[in-house]
């Protein structure tokens, strides 16, 4: 998105209209929402890897580490990404963007249609891993843990 | 030249019969309520009008006979069919007409004269009477799809905004992002193109074929016409389509590539 105000840097690094292209493939970002068409998931992390800046394919058992991680079946895999339940895509979602290997995250309620075990899980993932830099937006007291900074964003 | 005289004259009398004719729709929009008689009086004139000009100003074109001219006349058509597609989508008509104008007409000219110099192998590839009519069915028959092409594309894209943002932002270059939307709106714009060829001869005569064989052409040689004809056009309408694609995403994006706000009409 473009700032309506200001600059935004990344690494020092200005973002504008020439570096924004730089900067997103640096970032991994979890939206809320995912739509991905009719794809299958299996599809949709191809189309994702076959990009040029993106550029390699995340191996198997990769995959399958993440999604025993975050109890999911590999039959998930076949499905199409539009029938899965809102927990699973938001799963689905989180496993593509740490096979990215990129280490700056910005999530955006990563963890809403998760239960709370789930949620825990999640968290743990980002928060134990030091070489991680990761941007939460959230409404789940969860992330609100020692060593994680909170900053509440108060209603207008 | 031989001049091919068995097409009968329309006259005067012809022409009355004609309007009385018009009375059966506005019969049925009376009693349907349709409200499209003075609609219909002001389009049928305009029609008449614009073709009696035309008509007038051929005879003079193809009299006179000048490349310059000839060349001068495929322009201006280009410059219309150009503004026509551009007025007839959602996109705003300024910011992509002279781009469109240029790359449409190096589609259309390429495929023109490969058509006059090689499949029908005129002595004069300028000769107007040929030239100005087969330009005019190449671009007349593609202004459709290339309408389609653009605004399914905006529509696309508008809708599925959300899915373009999450493959830029997950590292996909502009066009890659953009990639699925060409696709799809190539597919949806060539259908009706490639439906009207599979149904050419059995459901209607097109029209080229038809004024041959009213002006005595025998008809293998007027199908001849028509098969290279709607290959010609099949080719003029992929790449109209393509430059059309082209042009949107290289002129509706900005340097974020995000869709230039404002490229709509309102």
């Amino acid at each position: 998105m473009r700032p309506s105000g200001g600059n935004v840097y990344f690494k020092d690094l200005p973002v504008t209209g020439n570096s924004v292209s730089v900067v997103r493939t640096k970032v991994a970002y979890v939206p809320q929402d995912v739509d991905v068409g009719r794809d299958s998931v299996n599809e949709f992390f191809d189309t994702i890897f076959s990009y040029n800046a993106v550029g390699f394919t995340p191996d198997f058992e990769k995959i399958q580490r993440l999604l025993e991680w975050f109890e999911l079946d590999d039959s998930i895999l076949k499905k199409e990404f539009k029938s899965l339940s809102g927990g699973e895509k938001q799963r689905i979602v989180l496993i593509l963007s740490l096979l990215l290997e990129r280490n700056v995250f910005l999530l955006d309620e990563p963890t809403s249609s998760l239960d709370s075990s789930l949620k825990s899980k999640v968290v743990d993932y980002f928060a134990n891993d030091p070489s991680l830099t990761v941007v939460v937006i959230s409404h789940d007291p969860q992330w609100a843990r020692e060593g994680l900074r909170v900053v509440d964003i108060p209603n207008k | 030249m031989a001049e091919i005289n068995v097409i009968q004259n329309i006259g005067v009398s012809g022409f009355i019969f004609c309007t009385l004719l018009l009375i059966l729709p506005f019969l049925v929009s009376y009693y349907f309520k349709l409200g499209i008689i003075k609609k219909s009086v002001i389009i049928v004139s305009r029609m008449s009008f614009q073709l009696f000009l035309i008509g007038l100003l051929l005879t003079v074109v193809f009299d006179i006979n000048n490349p310059l001219i000839n060349v001068l006349w495929i322009f201006v058509m280009l410059f219309f069919a150009t503004y026509t597609i551009l007025e007839e989508t959602d996109f705003k008509t300024g910011p992509f007409l002279p781009t469109m104008l240029i790359l449409f007409s190096i589609a259309n000219i390429l495929v023109l004269f490969y058509f006059t110099g090689f499949i029908i192998k005129l002595d004069d590839i300028f000769e107007a009477r040929y030239l100005i009519p087969i330009a005019g069915m190449l671009m007349g028959n593609s202004l459709r799809a290339n309408i389609v092409a653009l605004n399914d594309f905006y529509q696309d894209v508008k809708n599925n905004e959300q899915r373009y943002l999450y493959r830029l932002c997950v590292g996909a270059s502009r066009k890659e992002a953009l990639f699925p939307y060409m696709q799809r709106s190539m597919l949806s714009s060539l259908k009706p193109t490639l439906a009207n060829m599979a149904t050419m001869g059995i459901v209607f005569l097109p029209g080229m074929m038809t004024g041959q064989i009213l002006g005595g052409v025998n008809p293998i040689l007027a199908i001849k016409y028509q098969i290279t004809i709607m290959v010609a056009i099949f080719v003029t309408t992929v790449l109209g389509v393509l430059v059309c694609v082209i042009v949107v995403v290289e002129k509706g994006f900005d340097d974020y590539d995000l869709m230039v706000e404002d490229i709509n009409k309102v």
